[in-house]
C-alpha cells in the first residue's frame, strides 16, 4: 500500500468527516450536534461560522480542522432554510497513522509530510417545527439537508464527488421555566460518491453507497443570564455495501453564550468507546472503508450573529 | 479552492465584535416613567413591596400552576389625594437569554388594567410590546385561564416571551389575591 494511496484516503476521510460531523446551520443552538427545534422567525436571518479540531491520532503529528459557514433565514412561521459551505485544513508530518507492519513484516509506511486546506462542500437545508417546547408537551421538528462535496488530490491524481441527503428528527423538552433544556436528535446521512482517476492515469470509477447514523443527546442549564452549561453525547456508526464500520461514542461538556446580537457555543468531546480504541489497525480500515476518521477527541466551536 | 487559516480565524473573530456594536436600545421605561405611564393622575407612588413566605410561595405555585422563582414582590400603591387608584407591580420573567422586566397596573379590586414592557434584551420577540397583544390582559383576574393559545393569543417568533409574560401575570394576580385574603 503506497504512501500516496494512504494520503489520498486520509484526505478523503477527513473530507467525508466534514460532512458527517458537521451540520450546517446558523440558528442558535446550545449544543454542537443536538439542534434545537426552533426555527428563525419569518423574515429574520442569521449567519454562523463553525470549526472542529479533530485530534487524538495514535502517532506522529496530525492536525485536522474542518470549518463551515452558513446562512439561515426564516421563511415561514415554523420554517427555516439554510445554505452553507464547508472545508477542511489538514496537516500531517511523519505520520504512520497507526498502521501496523504488514504480513511480510515490513514496517508501516510513513506518509510524507503534507498540508492541505480546501473548500470542499456546499449544503442546503430546511427545518420545519411541528411542536413547540413552550406551548406543547415537548418540541419536535424535522429537518433535511442535502450536500454536494468535491475533492481533488493532485498528488494521487484523483477526483471524487459525493452527494448526500440527511433527514433529521429533533426532539426538545424544557423544564424550570425553559432554563433546563433537554434535546435528542436522530439523523441518517445517505451518501453516494464516486472517485475517478484523472489523466494521464485513467482508471475505472470507484463508486459506493453508505449511510451513517448519528443519534445525539444533550442537556444544558442556564446558570446565569446569557450563559448555559451542559453535556452532550453522540454516537456515529456507518454502514456501507462492504459492511458496517465500528461505531464511536463521544461525550463531553458544552458551554454556550447568547446575547441579543450574537452567540457562541464551544464543545469538547472525548471518545468514550468505539473504533479507534478497539478497532484493528487502521490500514485495513482505510483499505475497506475510505471515509473512516477515527479521531479520539473533537473540539467544536461555532459563532453566529443575527442580521 | 484554497482558503487560508488566517482568513478564517480573522473572520470568525471579527464578525461578532463588529455586529455587537450595533445592538439596539432595549430599555423602554424607568420605574418612575412606567408608574406615571400606568397611573398618570397619581401624585404618590407608595412602596408597598413585600416578600412571600415559603408556604405562600408553595400556595401561589400550586394555585397558579407556575414556578415562583422569587419571593420578593415589588409593589407600589398609586395614590391621588388619599384615594387609592390602583397598584403597580414590577416583575421579571425569563427571556431566552436574559430577564424580561415588565409592569402590571392593577385596579383596586385586583384586575389587570394595563401592562407595559420595561426592558427587553432578546434577539427576537419584542412584538410583545404590541399594544393589541398587551391589551388581551386587561380585565384579567386571578381565576382566569391565562394561557397562551387559550385566552391569550401567541405571537409567532415570540412564543417563549408570550408564555413567560402570561405565566408571570397569572403568578402576580394569584399572589395579590393571596395577599389580599391574608
Amino acid at each position: 500500500m503506497s504512501a500516496s494511496f494512504i494520503k489520498k484516503n486520509l484526505l478523503v476521510g477527513v473530507c467525508a468527516a466534514t460532512i458527517f460531523s458537521t451540520s450546517v446551520f446558523a440558528a442558535e443552538s446550545l449544543f454542537a450536534f443536538t439542534l434545537g427545534v426552533d426555527t428563525l422567525p419569518k423574515g429574520q436571518s442569521e449567519i454562523a461560522l463553525g470549526m472542529a479540531a479533530l485530534g487524538g491520532k495514535r502517532s506522529g503529528s496530525f492536525t485536522a480542522v474542518t470549518f463551515s459557514g452558513a446562512y439561515e433565514r426564516g421563511v415561514g412561521d415554523n420554517l427555516s432554510l439554510t445554505a452553507g459551505l464547508g472545508g477542511f485544513y489538514i496537516n500531517s508530518d511523519d505520520n504512520a497513522f497507526g498502521m501496523a507492519p504488514d504480513a511480510s513484516g515490513a514496517p508501516a509506511p510513513i506518509i510524507p509530510a503534507f498540508s492541505e486546506e480546501r473548500l470542499s462542500r456546499v449544503e442546503i437545508g430546511v427545518q420545519r417545527r411541528i411542536l413547540s417546547p413552550y406551548t406543547d408537551y415537548f418540541g419536535f421538528a424535522v429537518r433535511t439537508d442535502a450536500t454536494f462535496e468535491w475533492f481533488e488530490d493532485d498528488s494521487a491524481n484523483t477526483k471524487a464527488k459525493q452527494y448526500g441527503i440527511r433527514p433529521t428528527l429533533i426532539f426538545q423538552k424544557n423544564f424550570l421555566d425553559d432554563t433546563l433544556n433537554l434535546g435528542a436528535v436522530v439523523s441518517a446521512n445517505f451518501r453516494h460518491g464516486c472517485q475517478k482517476s484523472a489523466a494521464p492515469t485513467i482508471g475505472p470509477d470507484i463508486c459506493r453507497n453508505e449511510v451513517e447514523f448519528r443519534p445525539s443527546l444533550g442537556a444544558a442549564y442556564r446558570f446565569a443570564p446569557k450563559w448555559n452549561i451542559g453535556a452532550e453525547t453522540f454516537y456515529r456508526k456507518k454502514y456501507t455495501e462492504n459492511g458496517d464500520s465500528p461505531g464511536s461514542l463521544f461525550i463531553g461538556p458544552t458551554i454556550h453564550y447568547g446575547d441579543k446580537r450574537w452567540y457562541a457555543t464551544a464543545s469538547m468531546f472525548w471518545q468514550a468507546a468505539g473504533s479507534s480504541i478497539y478497532a484493528p489497525p487502521m490500514s485495513l480500515q482505510y483499505a475497506n472503508n475510505l471515509t473512516r476518521l477515527a479521531n479520539e477527541t473533537e473540539f467544536r466551536f461555532r459563532v453566529g450573529v443575527n442580521l | 479552492m484554497k482558503l487560508t487559516r488566517r482568513t478564517l480565524t480573522l473572520g470568525m473573530a471579527a464578525t461578532p465584535v463588529a455586529l455587537s456594536s450595533t445592538a439596539r436600545a432595549t430599555d423602554y421605561f424607568s420605574l418612575d416613567e412606567v408608574n406615571h405611564q400606568l397611573f398618570p393622575e397619581a401624585t404618590v407612588f407608595e412602596d408597598a413591596s413585600f416578600s412571600l413566605s415559603k408556604d405562600q410561595k408553595k400556595t401561589v405555585s400550586k394555585k397558579a400552576r407556575v414556578r415562583v422563582r422569587s419571593a420578593k414582590m415589588t409593589l407600589f400603591n398609586a395614590i391621588d389625594a388619599d384615594k387609592l387608584l390602583g397598584f403597580v407591580v414590577i416583575d421579571e420573567v425569563y427571556g431566552k437569554h436574559e430577564f424580561i422586566t415588565y409592569a402590571i397596573a392593577l385596579t383596586p379590586d385586583y384586575a389587570v388594567n394595563q401592562i407595559e414592557i420595561m426592558r427587553y434584551l432578546e434577539t427576537y420577540g419584542d412584538e410583545i410590546r404590541n399594544p393589541a397583544w398587551r391589551a388581551q390582559f386587561n380585565g384579567k383576574r386571578a381565576g382566569d385561564v391565562l394561557a397562551v393559545k387559550k385566552d391569550i393569543a401567541n405571537i409567532s417568533g415570540a412564543t417563549l416571551s408570550c408564555v413567560h409574560i402570561t405565566e408571570g401575570v397569572k403568578r402576580v394576580l394569584t399572589t395579590m389575591e393571596l395577599a389580599h385574603e391574608s
